[in-house]
């Protein structure tokens, strides 16, 4: 059985990043399995099953190092493998592929919504929040629990070099929140005045140590340092299954004329300029982290992984998606 | 005569409302003592009265810049003697004073650089932040020794002179990394030392210093990296024992945004808060570098009570600025 064009379409725009973002990227690739699940005209199961395989594959080598991709492909896939005893035709192992391809979409496009519901529930009347960068799970939580009526003021970090707390500042000022620009370098000096950081996650790794936007780290300690409690927004997909295996988050370090300009560089030309993109902030000085599926203490990030994505870690070792054999196990 | 005192008075307020805020306070003294020479060497007994003005102006511009403070507050107790003699050359002897005061900065800031390059060791890598004048003379002590070093700098905002100081650094061939304020903690493993400068020292060995430099405190104390404070004991403040507190400097968004971005983000009820100093636990910090030796922050009383006796006698600078008004007048008069 040939791919269908369509899917190898996907699979080509998630990996020259026409298609972009986190969310986006999982929910293409879900989307994929389903068109790769319909378009199937054979009448074999082992056969259907090797396809689908083959097509998890594919759109796994798309992005090798993505988060969510790896995410959206095994909470299908894992699910097919869990059943595969009990099924004894074409028709039912598509529709188990299916309806769990638009399960996933349909609940990561509702994750934001239910991060806002759950995390508003942590803000109390009369706080004060620190938010860094320009993450939508973290802007939830803050919107919805102004929307809730709840009096609060916001601090917003600038956010250099590409100042997405400029965003931030614009979106929550629109909705009638009260926030204040600071430069980032003042976040320790204005941690007296704050009762809890909110932040969003680019990745969740194994041991629950939070990738976000470079300076997050940072001021996670000092709210550490401060007493203040620290909650991560981050939807489940962005728990990343290959740390279970010991991979090592890639720190993406990114152009430095995002930070000085390019007559800047050429003119000194002896002044190394560093960019990188993310930092990693340790479990420590984390105190939850709100998921749509609920509040977990970072530590638990393990949890997420095998109950919601079904990951078992010879899975990763063979870097494919889940085997007959240990699919069987995991429930 | 009067024309010429004016314009350089005009002058010095004018760079002085445009760098006041931004140098450090080293620089922004070393400034004011050779604009006070210039009027008064220039202009004479005339320019008395506008020396007292901008001194007043100086201080009030940086009002947490103890360095600043002592000088002046020096400067007046022993011009205020000079003219009280109101004796032929007493204008002159203000004009040594101002020499001698320059005199005192200089070498106090080659004594301190001299003693902090020792604890510079070859193949160190430092970060530090902002523009110090006086991490700056350490690190160009260091490398006349020598000494192989790499220095790691954020770029500072909000404003940015930690770009001025990679500038700076570069020129004398030091292997500079500079990156954003944010990314301090990223880079901190690979940093063995903390270099910082000071705006003030208060009582209880706290240091007043440009924003940032606490955080980074924090940063290489999570991480265990000596934090070095270099600061003349001219900066230690006297007031802080009787229970004064240093004012928390904030300047305009002016200096990190555009003026349209700025006016784009107040139309939407945006507000700024921009901090110009922050102030580090003495739990924090490993030792101070001065000119007179190295100290732990907890010892700083000892060097004030050597210097301003104990408890601390000190000269109220607005008294003292008064007083100075009330000769000079008399001096005219004559």
């Amino acid at each position: 059985m040939n791919i269908p064009k369509e899917v190898l379409e996907i699979a080509e725009n998630i990996k020259n990043m026409k298609i972009r973002g986190a969310g986006r990227i999982a929910r293409s690739a879900a989307n994929a399995l389903k068109i790769a699940s319909e378009k199937y005209s054979g009448n074999a199961l082992e056969e259907y099953i090797s396809y689908i395989k083959a097509v998890a594959n594919i759109l796994l080598n798309t992005r090798p190092t993505a988060v969510s991709l790896p995410n959206a492909i095994n909470f299908v896939i894992s699910r097919l493998m869990r059943k595969k005893n009990y099924i004894s035709s074409v028709e039912e192992a598509r529709s188990v592929v299916e309806s769990a391809a638009s399960e996933f979409i349909t609940r990561s496009k509702e994750a934001l919504k239910l991060i806002g519901a759950i995390g508003a529930r942590r803000i109390e009347n009369n706080d004060t929040i620190l938010t860094h960068c320009n993450s939508s799970a973290a802007l939830s939580v803050i919107i919805k629990a102004y929307e809730e009526g709840k009096d609060i003021r916001v601090f917003a970090t600038e956010t250099r070099p590409k100042f997405q707390g400029i965003i931030t500042a614009k979106t929550l000022a629109s909705k009638g929140i009260d926030v204040t620009l600071i430069p980032d370098s003042a976040v320790r000096l204005i941690m007296k005045k704050v009762d809890k950081v909110i932040v969003g996650a680019d990745a969740v790794a194994a041991n629950g140590a939070v990738v976000n936007k470079i300076g997050t780290s940072q001021i996670a300690l000092a709210a550490h340092e401060a007493r203040v409690r620290v909650f991560v927004a981050a939807e489940t997909y962005k728990f990343s299954p290959a740390t279970v295996t010991g991979e090592l988050v890639v720190i993406e370090e990114r152009e430095p004329n995002e930070v000085v300009s390019k007559t800047f560089l050429e003119e000194h030309p002896k002044i190394k300029v560093r960019n990188p993109a993310f930092d990693v902030t340790p479990a420590d000085y984390i105190d939850a982290i709100i998921t749509e599926k609920g509040i977990i203490p970072p530590q638990a990030a393990i949890l997420i992984l095998k109950e919601e994505y079904g990951w078992v870690i010879s899975d990763y070792l063979l870097k494919i998606s889940p085997s007959e054999e240990e699919g069987e196990t995991t429930k | 005569m009067r024309d010429h005192v004016e314009e350089l008075f005009s002058n010095a307020i004018k760079e002085l409302n445009e760098k006041g805020k931004i140098l450090s306070s080293t620089s922004l003294a070393l400034i004011m003592l050779s604009r006070a020479e210039e009027l008064v060497s220039r202009a004479g007994v005339n320019s008395l009265w506008y020396l007292a003005e901008y001194l007043d102006r100086v201080t009030k511009v940086r009002s947490s810049a103890i360095l600043l403070h002592n000088i002046v507050r020096e400067f007046l107790k022993r011009s205020n003697y000079y003219l009280e003699e109101a004796k032929e050359g007493s204008v002159d002897k203000v004009v040594q004073e101002i020499v001698k005061l320059r005199r005192k900065v200089i070498n106090s800031l080659q004594a301190l650089s001299a003693i902090a390059s020792k604890r510079i060791e070859n193949g160190d890598v430092i970060m530090t932040h902002g523009y110090s004048t006086s991490v700056f003379m350490t690190l160009k002590a260091a490398i006349k020794e020598g000494k192989d070093i790499k220095v790691y700098i954020s770029e500072s905002r909000p404003f940015s002179n930690g770009i001025t100081m990679a500038e700076n650094l570069e020129k004398l061939g030091i292997e500079v990394t500079l990156f954003v304020d944010s990314a301090m903690r990223y880079f901190m493993k690979g940093v063995n030392k903390v270099l910082l400068g000071a705006e003030a020292v208060t009582a209880n060995g706290a240091v007043v210093g440009k924003v940032g430099s606490s955080l980074l405190s924090l940063v290489a104390h999570e991480a265990r990296v000596r934090v070095l404070i270099i600061s003349s004991i001219m900066k230690f403040s006297p007031e802080t024992f009787f229970g004064e507190l240093i004012e928390e400097e904030r300047t305009t968004p002016n200096v990190m945004f555009s003026r349209s971005t700025i006016a784009e983000l107040r139309k939407l009820g945006v507000k700024f808060y921009v901090p110009v100093l922050d102030f580090t636990p003495p739990e924090y910090i490993d030792l101070i570098v001065t000119e007179r030796g190295i100290i732990a922050p907890q010892a700083v009383p000892f060097v004030v009570q050597e210097l301003y006796g104990w408890p601390p006698e000190i000269f109220d600078v607005n008294e003292l600025l008064r007083e100075f008004k009330l000769k000079v007048k008399e001096v005219v008069m004559k």
